[in-house]
């Protein structure tokens, strides 16, 4: 093994002007992907698990560079802005390309208009979980709970405009419960406070719940995919259990900015579904809870096109916005 | 200054105050206030906001009983020139590219004191301190700054 | 017995070739990017959390943790020699380190600083293996209310710590809070104080504004002291402790590194407050404290002992239940994720090799920062030797490549020219910056945890004083208060009668 230093020192030059010229074939230096969400997120693991293997196929060191907070805002934003070369790249997610439209009245960014969809990297489901104390066993107790005590349950969410709010109000609409929302920091903050008594439920994304649910401290109500989860084969998913509105996944993919040539994106394209089959990435996914997707640019296109008309119609519905 | 000061120190550090806490009492006013059950955003700042300015008038009402030296004389030299520096540094960085913001970031400080002279030892020390700043920042931690910036290309 | 099969276990692991040579590199980067102003340990470990991809977990694990206590460690040199606290742990070592460096006993200082960091990592390590999982029960069961009282000690701390009037200590304190609110606001998203500038999203940054308020605005300070014919001491007396400094400190050493050990384990802000409290203590029963404010060697023991301490506590929680007490902790577990083990109770069994492990370097590894930064010292000492004249154009160097090198953002650098004229303006007028720093950092979890409690209580105020810890904490900071107040005030009297 060399020295870490120099390997710092070489992964960071990513930086330095680099001169590129201009015939010969993209890439010709290292490729920034900016992750709008902090490190240990689900986006971050996401765009590491494949940043490796990218470099490799590419021949160019690509390095994630988080840029957290707001939401995703700062990171989207940032990236809209960036040079359409192809070496600014975006690992956005359901949050940055679907609930920021819901709730935000004017976004900084255009999630259509400012990003060139490549490939949706991967798809895993939420779960919704309470802890051992609260005595509640299924979903179908904590909808009866709820019902007797209205407003005395409480979920934890992940901030105000995260993904467990949403799929928070989901169900509380299709349940016609009444719930106290509770905001934290992030999703780790969430579940500690189930863990401890502090709120009722909370509605991590499947990964982060096994080693939990297995020690005890966690008991898992539902999952809110449209199929069971491999990590969590026994718990049965929301649509099961008869609530067929409750499905939220939360998605990552690979942008660039808009205006990137195509022959970039499909360069960008086939590298990352040739990443996403390799086994070891395979299994860093799975350990992640995610499916991986590798959907072509056209389909992505399709789909995040209606995830953002899906979240903007349900924050409406639900009343989530800015507040 | 009028004479009825005389605490000149608790006088300003007064004004301090409540100059800032009305112009966060100002700012906080168009977030929502909500109550204690539901605090909105606008809820503490407006309570921090009005507890300042409370503090700044009990100094300012104190500055006319307690005796108090007069104020040091400010050192407007070194003041404008290291933030001229500074801000000199940021727009340069950049634009120019780190040696030239460097360059200028060093002469100008240095200027900020009356007993440095522009002379050969002056001019190794920026030397020295430029290539220290590439070697261990840019090619060490690999912080991006540019050795040319965006004016040369 | 357990214990001890636990700590072969662990030591065995660690004291690998492997494992002692990343704790060596780790702890080494560490104290490199702790000694530079501004880049800290999260940028520079998520640099390098690509490259643990190819180690084996435990040795991943052990280097990005050296790197985190290194630059605990090296963060206090430079808040010692040059005034600029480059981690929010530092702050407090700067107060009475520096003061010591201007006096010419900054070897003194940094000896005492490093011998109190190794002696409180090491109670540390044992106190980890001893208690970590009734600990991390402990920590867990800390709600919104206990965590609201506890920042409020911290406050009351803030406010014992100011040298001059408490009323003016007050409000620096509350401006600092202010100033904390700036950015999104947690609980309705929306943007509170930022104007649109989207580099205030996320608040103002803490290094920014220390590096404005200590170090610019030392710089235009000692500049003015020159004008008038004064200059920095740069005489060198003292390198070494002597027999009594030792007798002096051992105290202020123990004491801190039970604050850091306890504070440490909490998530949100606990190992930061440690250092305060740590300080406000010694200030309030030494029995030098006179000294303080004016160059106390406890002053700068007790905080090291206890944000080093603090720095390894903070794993607790992160190594027994998975939850992260800080950014720092929450890399961590991404690098667990991605060599595919599940941070989370589990860890402690399916994996003791590494949770052992991990403890059982953060000893070698405080054994080898003694050792490296001991010999350091005398380096130090000459460096700032150098006559101000030729120094400070150096530390204005460092401030701004320093501050840059955390976010790559230039709007950074006009806010530190901002709070540097700020910081200038605070010390003509005799203002100490020690409480809006506090205000700073614990205003955006204050307001979080008072929210989130009275969002549970349904606008009760009572919660806070009908839960034990949480009514325990609040009575420590009344009683804290009136021990402010009392002198305070008998001395206004006695000013009053001597008018």
């Amino acid at each position: 093994m060399k020295f870490p230093l120099r390997f710092l020192a070489a992964g960071l030059a990513v930086l330095l002007p680099t001169a590129v010229m201009a015939d010969e074939p993209y890439p010709q230096k290292p490729i920034t992907v900016v992750v709008p969400q902090s490190p240990g997120s689900v986006a971050d693991i996401m765009a590491r698990a494949v940043s490796g293997p990218l470099s490799k196929a590419l021949g160019q060191p690509v390095v994630v560079d988080n840029r957290n907070g707001a939401s995703g805002i700062i990171g989207a934003e940032r990236v809209a802005r960036a040079k359409p070369d192809g070496y600014t790249l975006f690992v956005g997610s359901v949050s940055t390309h679907g609930l920021n439209s819901g709730i935000y009245k004017t976004l900084s960014y255009d999630p259509l208009k400012d990003f060139a969809p490549i490939t949706q990297i991967a798809d895993s489901p939420l779960v919704i979980v309470t802890s051992p104390e609260s005595q509640i066993r299924t979903l179908n107790e904590l909808i009866a709970r709820a019902k007797a005590n209205p407003g005395k349950l409480t979920f934890a969410s992940a901030g105000n405009g995260s993904g467990s709010r949403f799929t928070g109000e989901l169900l509380k609409a299709s349940a016609g419960i009444d719930l106290t929302h509770i905001p934290y920091r992030g999703p780790a903050e969430a579940v500690a406070a189930v863990v401890g008594g502090e709120a009722t439920i909370a509605i991590p994304s499947a990964p982060s719940t096994p080693t939990f649910i297995k020690s005890g401290r966690l008991v898992p109500l539902a999952v809110t995919g449209t199929t069971r989860s491999d990590l969590l084969p026994d718990v049965p998913t929301t649509t099961e259990l008869g609530h067929p509105s409750i499905v939220f996944t939360s998605w990552t993919g690979l942008f660039a900015p808009a205006g990137t040539p195509q022959s970039v994106i499909d360069l960008l394209y086939t590298t990352t579904k040739q990443v996403l089959a390799q086994p070891e990435v395979k299994k860093v996914l799975a350990d992640a809870g995610a499916t991986p997707v590798g959907s072509t640019p056209a389909e992505f296109r399709v789909f995040v096109e209606e995830q953002v008309a899906k979240w903007t119609k349900a924050a409406k519905d639900a009343n989530i916005a800015e507040n | 200054m009028n004479p009825a000061i005389r605490n000149t120190r608790y006088f300003c550090i007064g004004l301090i105050y409540v100059a800032s806490g009305l112009l966060f009492l100002a700012l906080s006013s168009q977030y929502q206030f909500g109550t204690l059950s539901k605090m909105g955003p606008g809820y503490l700042p407006t309570v921090l906001a009005i507890l300042l300015t409370g503090v700044g008038i009990v100094s300012l009402v104190l500055s006319f009983f307690l005796d108090g030296a007069p104020l040091p004389r400010p050192n407007v030299r070194a003041l404008v020139l290291i933030l001229l520096a500074v801000c000199g540094f940021a727009f340069l960085l950049e634009r120019a590219g780190l040696v030239i913001a460097l360059v200028a970031l060093l002469v100008l400080g240095m200027a900020a004191s009356r007993h440095n002279r522009p002379d050969l030892t002056s001019a190794v020390t920026i030397a020295l301190l430029v290539a220290f700043c590439g070697l261990v920042f840019v090619q060490g931690l690999g912080v991006p700054m540019p050795y040319l910036g965006s004016w040369w290309h | 017995m357990d214990l001890l099969s636990h700590l072969q276990l662990g030591l065995s692991t660690a004291a690998t070739f492997d494992n002692l040579l990343y704790c060596f590199v780790g702890v080494t980067l560490g104290t490199l990017i702790g000694v530079l102003p501004g880049l800290g340990p999260v940028p520079t470990i998520a640099m390098l959390l690509p490259l643990t991809f190819g180690m084996s977990p435990d040795t991943a694990m052990i280097m990005l943790a050296g790197i985190f206590y290194g630059a605990q460690y090296g963060g206090s040199t430079s808040a010692i020699l040059v005034n600029l606290p480059g981690e929010s742990s530092s702050v407090i070592t700067a107060i009475e380190g520096h003061q010591l460096a201007r006096q010419g006993k900054a070897g003194k200082a940094l000896a005492v600083a490093a011998i109190g960091s190794f002696v409180a990592g090491t109670i540390a390590a044992v106190f980890i293996a001893l208690f970590a999982p009734p600990l991390a029960e402990m920590a867990i069961r800390f709600g919104a209310p206990e965590y609201f009282s506890l920042m409020l000690c911290g406050l009351v701390a803030a406010v014992l710590l100011a040298n001059g009037s408490l009323l003016h200590g007050f409000g620096m304190m509350v401006l600092g809070l202010l100033l904390g609110l700036v950015g999104t606001d947690v609980n309705s998203g929306i943007q509170r104080f930022t104007f649109g500038v989207g580099e205030l999203a996320d608040g103002v940054g803490f290094v920014v504004v220390a590096m404005g308020l200590f170090g610019l605005g030392e710089i235009m300070a000692n500049l003015d002291r020159q004008e008038a014919g004064h200059r920095p001491a740069s005489q060198v007396g003292g390198l070494w402790l002597s027999r009594d400094d030792m007798r002096r400190t051992a105290g202020p050493i123990l004491r801190g590194t039970l604050f850091g050990s306890i504070l440490g384990i909490l998530p949100g802000g606990g190992a930061l407050l440690s250092s305060f409290a740590a300080y406000s203590v010694e200030k309030k029963i030494s029995p030098n404290r006179r000294q303080f404010g004016h160059g106390a060697l406890e002053g700068v023991a007790a905080p090291e002992a206890a944000n080093n301490a603090g720095a390894q506590t903070s794993f607790i929680p992160m190594l027994t239940l998975g939850i992260p007490s800080n950014p720092v902790m929450a890399l961590m577990i991404s690098a667990m994720m991605i060599q595919g083990i599940q941070p989370g109770p589990s860890v402690m069994i399916d994996r003791p090799e590494l949770f052992w492990g991990v403890i059982a370097s953060m000893w070698i590894g405080n054994v080898m920062l003694l050792v490296l930064n001991l010999p350091m010292i005398g380096l130090w000492v000459k460096l700032i030797a150098v006559p101000y004249l030729r120094l400070y154009p150096a530390i204005l160097m460092l401030c701004a490549v320093g501050v840059f090198s955390i976010s790559s953002s230039t709007f950074d650098l006009y806010l530190m020219a901002g709070f540097g004229a700020l910081g200038y303006v605070f010390a003509k007028l005799e203002l100490e910056a020690a409480p809006l720093l506090l205000g700073l950092l614990l205003g955006p979890m204050m307001e979080e945890y008072l929210r989130r409690s009275l969002l549970l209580s349904g606008g009760d105020i009572a919660i806070l004083f009908t839960r034990p810890v949480s009514a325990t904490l609040l009575a420590v900071a009344a009683v804290g208060t009136v021990i402010v107040m009392l002198p305070a005030i008998k001395q206004r009297r006695s000013k009053v009668f001597m008018e």
